[in-house]
């Protein structure tokens, strides 16, 4: 067993991610008739997206680590992880588990709507590839053992469709979209913000504070877009790490350049994900047509209301203030930033679209976020290593899947069994 | 010279949900042999240097911003929809471009 384990992890890494990705996504698109040229083309795209984000994640792990060691250094911190962000994502679509979560997880879906176990269907097949991240660190973690990680991977899906049903109401209420929930364990977020909201309710002075959203994102300007951000945040770390003034600018176009385009290679990633998609949402909805039943969308979708990216632009500096001053924290958070604007479309319906409200709670939340990706470090770089996707000898992690409080737990607990 | 046209498909992340829309309309676009539209898809946090650009259409892959200087459709179907609502929102969203359009 142990032999064809080898040979088959051997003739894996032989291809390489990107031939994998492809044949995977090509197989899945005719399994489920999403038709020949569309399939291939997806199953292209998605190599060459994996293949970008490996360029991407390299070549800011290259600039950032040295930046952010000297700046350790000079103020003695122990800020020596390097933050991938949104190239975690490249484990998903690498290691050799992926297409089983997918199958595994519709599956299950299907298995607990008729047991009446979930409202949700799973029909967020890109948002699928959390489940499967949370699959390649068990994957990695027990030594390569895929049956624990499929197993791990499509546990944490099916307990997000049950969170999305909790969330579901206040989430279709907010937004204006009847029939939705959101599946993404990014829900979780909004499930205990609700408790929260209640708590804040009953503390005089507090419970009235508010900010108003319009104000707030005029105020930034184009210093709430990425880009822009990331140049400013790749200058200061610059000055902290003692850079020549020459260095000092370079470093920002490079952290710019990770901010612009690790999402469009996570984009040109997705384009592979997208006949497949469909063709099963159609497929799922065909099937359960008649039922009450939740449509699960993208977390993306939430993000509309005003309030949602006036708070995320109050969060980006102070996130990273508060990364600097937690004691323990080994996590600047860099690419993670573009997560943000998720964290507060997923709280805003429960807090009512109050800023101040976004912003307090996700600054709360964000604690224990970082202390699990600190923790989650040496399995996220040992997962990327192992695929190849980032090198091994510099510590990375993500808040996104790094951070993920229900994905911690699970890998934990499976760490315990194998 | 005036602006050409243009369709901004939004979404949270300008990743996957946004890209959906607008593969869906170049899709149709191509089928009904109209070839001087662009579509693009953002991030909403990007979207700020279109804020009132002429013979643009955004489709909303989240709430409508009110605050945003240009016609609007909420575009939701793309995801959740079946394939006929599709195809009526991309119709809808062409006849949109042909109403606004100031040559």
């Amino acid at each position: 067993m142990e032999n064809i384990v080898a040979q088959v992890s051997g003739v894996l890494s032989n291809l390489g991610s990107s031939v994998l990705v492809m044949a995977v996504l090509f197989i899945l698109g005719l399994v489920f008739r999403a038709g020949f040229s569309k399939s291939l083309r997806g199953g292209i795209y998605a190599g060459i997206g994996l293949a970008g984000l490996n360029v991407i994640v390299n070549a800011a792990i290259a600039q950032l680590t040295p930046a952010i060691q000297a700046f350790s250094d000079r103020f003695d911190t122990n800020l020596n992880v390097a933050d991938l962000g949104w190239g975690s994502s490249g484990i998903a679509f690498a290691w050799p588990g992926l297409a089983l979560v997918i199958l595994g997880i519709l599956a299950v879906n299907a298995l607990m709507i008729v047991l009446k176990l979930t409202k949700t269907m799973w029909t967020d097949i890109w948002s699928i590839w959390h489940g499967n991240v949370v699959g390649g660190f068990v994957w990695a973690a027990t030594g390569g053992n895929i049956t624990l990680g499929v197993l791990a991977g499509v546990l944490f899906l099916a307990v997000g469709s049950i969170i999305a049903d909790w969330t579901a109401k206040d989430y279709q209420e907010f937004n204006g979209m009847p029939g939705i929930a959101v599946p993404c364990t990014v829900n979780l977020i909004g499930l205990v913000a609700k408790p929260f909201n209640a708590l804040i309710e009953k503390i005089p002075g507090l419970r009235d504070i508010d900010a108003s959203p319009e104000n707030t994102r005029k105020r930034m300007g184009v210093f709430g877009e990425l880009g822009v951000m990331g140049v400013v945040i790749g200058i200061l770390i610059g000055i902290m790490a003692g850079y020549q003034y020459g260095a000092v600018l370079n470093l920002g176009f490079q952290i710019g350049v990770l901010m612009v385009f690790l999402p469009k290679t996570v984009s040109v990633l997705c384009e592979g994900v997208i006949p497949v998609a469909n063709a099963i949402t159609e497929f799922v909805q065909e099937k359960f047509e008649g039922r009450e039943l939740y449509v699960g969308v993208d977390c993306a979708a939430l993000l509309g209301h005003p309030s949602v990216m006036a708070a995320a632009v109050i969060l980006y500096p102070l996130i990273i203030i508060l990364a600097m001053v937690l004691p323990g924290n080994a996590l600047l958070p860099i690419a993670s930033l573009a997560l943000i604007p998720y964290w507060c479309g997923a709280c805003a319906a429960q807090l009512k679209g109050n800023v101040f409200r976004i912003v307090l709670f996700l600054l709360v939340w964000s604690i224990p976020v970082f202390y699990i990706a600190s923790a989650m470090a040496p399995i996220h770089t040992e997962t990327m290593g192992m695929l190849g996707l980032a090198d091994a000898s510099i510590q990375n992690s993500s808040l996104d899947m790094g951070g993920d409080p229900l994905g911690g737990l699970i890998v934990w607990l499976f760490n315990l069994i194998g | 010279m005036a602006e050409s046209k243009l369709i901004l498909c939004v979404c949270g992340g300008g990743i996957n949900t946004s890209l959906n829309a607008k593969n869906k309309i170049k899709e149709y676009l191509e089928s009904e042999n109209v070839q001087d539209i662009e579509v693009i898809h953002a991030m909403i946090g990007d979207i700020n240097p279109y804020n009132g650009r002429k013979n643009m259409v955004v489709v909303w892959m989240t709430q409508i911003d009110p605050n945003f200087n240009a016609p609007g459709i909420q575009g939701m179907s793309f995801v959740i929809g079946s394939k006929k609502t599709k195809l009526q929102l991309c119709a809808q969203i062409l006849d949109k471009m042909n109403e606004i359009y100031e040559g």
